[in-house]
């Protein structure tokens, strides 16, 4: 050895095993220096098949090193690494024109320039490496070191971040990744590998990511990290994180960064068992701001994190949040909300609590389905908590522009859904709407909602008027048994009935498909019994009719609320103590609806308009509507023709349709025109 | 009586003996196969369609079709009329005892018609136009393509923009669920509800030939391809 060995300027207390080579060779008038060793390992570091060489000439003195395996916990860093540089021990140790490959690492294969210079002065030594290459930038760290072993570290430099994101696993390696970042590092300890202080700051630029399907994507992403930690038994500090601009995609959700940048900040804290942060707080500019909380378990386990007090606007939250979570054909894709909500949210392998407070909130539909205004809300939900209240207001409502009043309804939630506290009623049509039993559940075969209630007095003009229905008068009270909305569809399990008119109108077997969506569908059976004709034809300008009405309307078929197809057939039935007459109008305004111009004749009608009623023994009316032709029937038939009022006594007046197939427009036109001609008349009944 | 006159008289014989036989025997078994050509004639109108909406970009309400297509004609029956062309009381003889057993006996193939004017039909057709509004920009770019069973799928996420992107999962989803709601209507509503996978596939194979250029579409094999 040449002599020029000089004492480490700090203690390594690296530990060397395996094995120590030491060889001592001269050629040339060169000598050489070479060391080896197996393994070296520091604190969560390790360097394999290590060996160094120090060649002296009268050139110059030459050093290099080449390490077969450099890893940093489980992750290699390098493999095949190899340093040469010309060393200068004038003042210190200096390895200038150093030249670097490495065959492997996280930025792939590694080709570099740079300097290690190693000084001791008066006890105190320092090291400065700077390292240069295409792939993996530049960077510059110094090391100061005092005689007692107490050390600080300063880094800087600049790297492509695919390197950065692929050797700290951030995401799957199949991902694409590209961007360019600056960091600074500064860190102290009080011996080596044994850091106790540190502060780091990473600004990314263009940052971009993309998963192989591209369904989760960024681009044009900046953001600044920065953060400190401090060593005392366990690693805690503080980060901070500005996101200013790009885009990030995480199918289905795609965010922005607003003009202001969002600002998140947390402490955070690493322990044996998990990475925690936690008193975090999120700023996000236009949406709102709150808290956020994370655990991690480092040693496999669940995620948990908890959103707190988050205040946020409604529109935001729901258009960029919630709305993307909706099929896209549904209602909820089509919605607008507003309003401000106040929540708390925690998840564990899922949602698993939740607690809101809404506040003046409106939700609406831009074709009109639907419209919500004055809404409040407030309540707690666990997954799995025992239940808990919940309380839903609203000032006004449309349903497919049928308006409802004032809503105050009280909740009982648990895990699965919900359910009412008590009955509440629903001001609707001039009438209401009572609801003994609503419901809900989140998920499995039976989801959606589930209601059954009570219709009471609810006006039919106003109801006929704004589904563009043909005019129907009166009001109309019903049983709602059992009705449930999944996925779009209403069905009801038993039969709902509606007192009409004296009588009783039952719908059967009721489905509705793609309610609130496009083209709707509505299949239904009906059936109609003892409804009294008086009180039916006094509502409508119809004529006068007494007698009991009975029928069916079957395979009723409703596409977009229009009447599709159905075969109905209505015919009196006699009771005892409810006489059959009909009066001239009603005699015209069936006849027209029989395809007929009313009773034309000059005499016939002279001498009939001097009856106020006639007796009937049958009257009733068959249509069947099939692709937009309705076919007519009546209560039997003559010659070749349909019996549609079959008088009785004297005078007796029959109405006979021979036109068995009209256009269904055609059929509501005469309809509309029966309705409006027909001037009603005292019978003194 | 000449070698022909006994050979008349034989004919004779033999076509009322069958005759007797077949009137004894004779069963009619009506099948009713899949109208191939009337499911070809109304994915060609139902495609050309959506298609149409889509590029407009405005839902229609759809025109209910009713397109029939004949059956096949029975194999026996087909024979039968080439061989009218001899004239022979004996071959005349066998024709009309073909064309009466085919009419009164084995298995006839009966014409289906295709309605495709139920209600379910049309609500399903409104959901696939609505649907196929949201989807044409992304069939122009290349995003999705049409496989080879009648669906679509994502072929090229990265055709478009991350904002567009962002929905693309849950509308070739809901598209899908359309589409088979579709087929599955189309099936019900003439009362054959097995029919939808050959409607389907029927369907699958008009959505590629009537694709606009610069349609994406899978082979078969799963092989993508450009219109």
């Amino acid at each position: 050895m040449h002599g020029r060995s000089r004492a480490l300027p700090i203690a390594v207390r690296w530990s060397m095993t395996l094995c120590l080579g030491l060889a001592i060779s001269g050629v040339a008038g060169a000598q050489i220096l070479e060391i080896s060793a197996a393994q070296i390992s520091g604190a969560g570091w390790t360097a394999q098949r290590l060996h160094a060489t120090l060649t002296t000439s009268a050139q110059g003195d030459q050093f290099s090193l080449a390490a077969g395996v450099a890893q940093a916990g489980e992750r290699k860093l390098w493999r095949h690494a190899r340093l040469q540089c010309g060393l200068q021990t004038a003042q210190g140790w200096a390895c200038r024109q150093g030249l670097l490959v490495v065959d492997g690492s996280p930025w792939g294969a590694l080709h570099g320039d740079g300097q290690v210079q190693l000084r001791q002065v008066g006890g105190s030594g320092q090291a400065m490496l700077a390292l240069r290459g295409v792939q993996f930038g530049s960077a510059r760290v110094q090391v100061q070191s005092t005689a007692a072993g107490k050390w600080h570290l300063t880094g800087a430099g600049s790297l492509p971040v695919a390197g950065l994101v692929r050797a700290f696993t951030l995401l799957p390696a199949t991902w694409q990744t590209s961007g360019q970042a600056r960091w600074q590092v500064r860190a102290r300890g009080a011996s080596w590998a044994k850091a106790r202080q540190m502060a780091f700051e990473l600004q990314g630029s263009q940052l971009q990511f993309s998963s192989p399907d591209g369904l989760q994507a960024a681009q044009g992403v900046a953001l600044q990290l920065q953060g400190d930690g401090v060593y005392t038994g366990q690693w805690h500090g503080t980060a901070r994180m500005r996101w200013t601009q790009g885009g990030v995609l995480w199918s289905p959700w795609y965010w922005t960064a607003p003009a202001a940048a969002v600002r998140i900040q947390t402490r955070w804290q690493q322990t044996a068992k998990a990475w925690q942060l936690d008193q975090g707080s999120i700023r996000w500019p236009g949406l709102g701001q709150g808290g956020f909380a994370l655990y991690r378990p480092t040693q496999g386990g669940v995620l948990r994190w908890q959103i707190r007090d988050m205040d946020v606007a409604m529109a935001p939250l729901y258009a960029n949040w919630i709305k993307p979570l909706a099929p896209p054909g549904g209602l909820a894709a089509q919605l607008q909300a507003s309003g401000q909500v106040h929540f708390s949210v925690a998840g564990e392998g899922g949602l698993s609590a939740l607690k809101w407070d809404l506040r003046n909130a409106a939700i609406s539909s831009p074709r009109g389905h639907l419209a919500v205004t004055g809404v409040n809300s407030r309540g707690a939900w666990s997954r799995t908590g025992k239940a808990s209240d919940a309380v839903l207001r609203w000032q006004s409502a449309e349903l497919y522009h049928i308006p409802a009043g004032a809503l105050h309804a009280e909740l009982v939630l648990n895990p699965q859904g919900f359910q009412l506290q008590q009955p509440f009623t629903l001001a609707l049509l001039g009438g209401e709407l009572h609801f003994r039993h609503l419901a809900a559940r989140w998920a499995g075969p039976r989801s959606g909602f589930s209601m059954s209630g009570d219709l009471r007095g609810v006006s039919m003009a106003q109801l006929t008027q704004i589904m563009h229905w043909p005019p129907f008068t009166g009001t109309v009270s019903a049983t709602i048994p059992e009705l449930q909305y999944h996925a779009g569809d209403i069905t009801t399990s038993g039969v709902l009935s509606a007192q009409v008119f004296g009588g009783e109108v039952r719908v059967g077997d009721l489905h509705i498909e793609n309610f609130l969506g496009v083209l709707p569908l509505l299949r239904a059976n009906i059936g109609i019994a003892g409804l009294q004709l008086k009180p039916l034809t006094d509502a409508f300008h119809f004529g006068y009719i007494s007698g009991v009405l009975n029928g069916d309307v079957k395979n009723l078929t409703l596409l977009n609320w229009s009447p599709e197809a159905f075969q109905a057939q209505f015919h009196t039935v006699p009771v005892h103590g409810v006489s059959q007459k009909i009066s001239y109008a009603a005699v015209q305004s069936l006849t027209r609806l029989g395809g007929g111009n009313g009773i034309s004749g000059f005499f016939q009608g002279m001498f009939l308009r001097m009856f106020k009623t006639f007796a009937y023994a049958h009257l009733g009316m068959g249509v069947h509507l099939k692709d937009g032709v309705a076919e007519l029937s009546g209560v039997g038939t003559e010659d070749s023709g349909f019996v549609i009022l079959q008088g009785q006594g004297l005078p007796r007046v029959d109405i006979v349709g021979y036109n068995r197939r009209v256009d269904w427009d055609e059929l509501l036109a005469r309809l509309k025109t029966a309705m409006h001609s027909g001037a009603q008349v005292g019978t003194g009944e | 009586m000449t070698k022909q006159g006994w050979l008349k008289t034989q004919g004779w014989r033999s076509v009322l003996a069958l005759g007797l036989l077949m009137a004894l025997s004779a069963c009619v078994t009506v099948n009713i196969y899949f109208p191939a050509a009337a499911a070809q004639k109304l994915a060609d109108q139902v495609v050309g369609e959506v298609y149409k909406a889509a590029a407009k970009g405005a839902l229609q309400a759809p025109v209910a079709p009713a397109v029939s297509a004949p059956a096949p004609p029975a194999r026996s029956a087909a024979s039968a009329t080439d061989s009218l062309s001899m004239a022979s009381p004996y071959h005349a003889a066998s024709y009309l005892l073909a064309m009466g057993f085919s009419a009164i006996s084995g298995t006839a193939e009966a014409a289906a018609n295709l309605d495709a004017s139920s209600p379910g039909v049309q609500s399903a057709r409104a959901q696939v136009e609505a649907l196929a509004t949201q989807m044409h920009p992304y069939f122009v770019s290349g995003a999705v393509g049409y496989t080879a069973n009648g669906q679509v799928t994502i072929h090229d996420a990265a055709a478009v923009s991350l904002p567009q992107r962002a929905p693309l999962n849950g509308l070739v989803a809901s598209y899908n669920q359309a589409l088979s709601n579709l087929y599955q209507q189309i099936a019900d509503a003439n009362g054959h509800p097995e029919w939808a996978g050959q409607i389907q596939q029927t369907f699958a194979e008009t959505w590629i030939d009537k694709a606009p250029a610069g349609y994406w579409y899978q082979s078969p094999s799963g092989q993508w391809q450009k219109k």
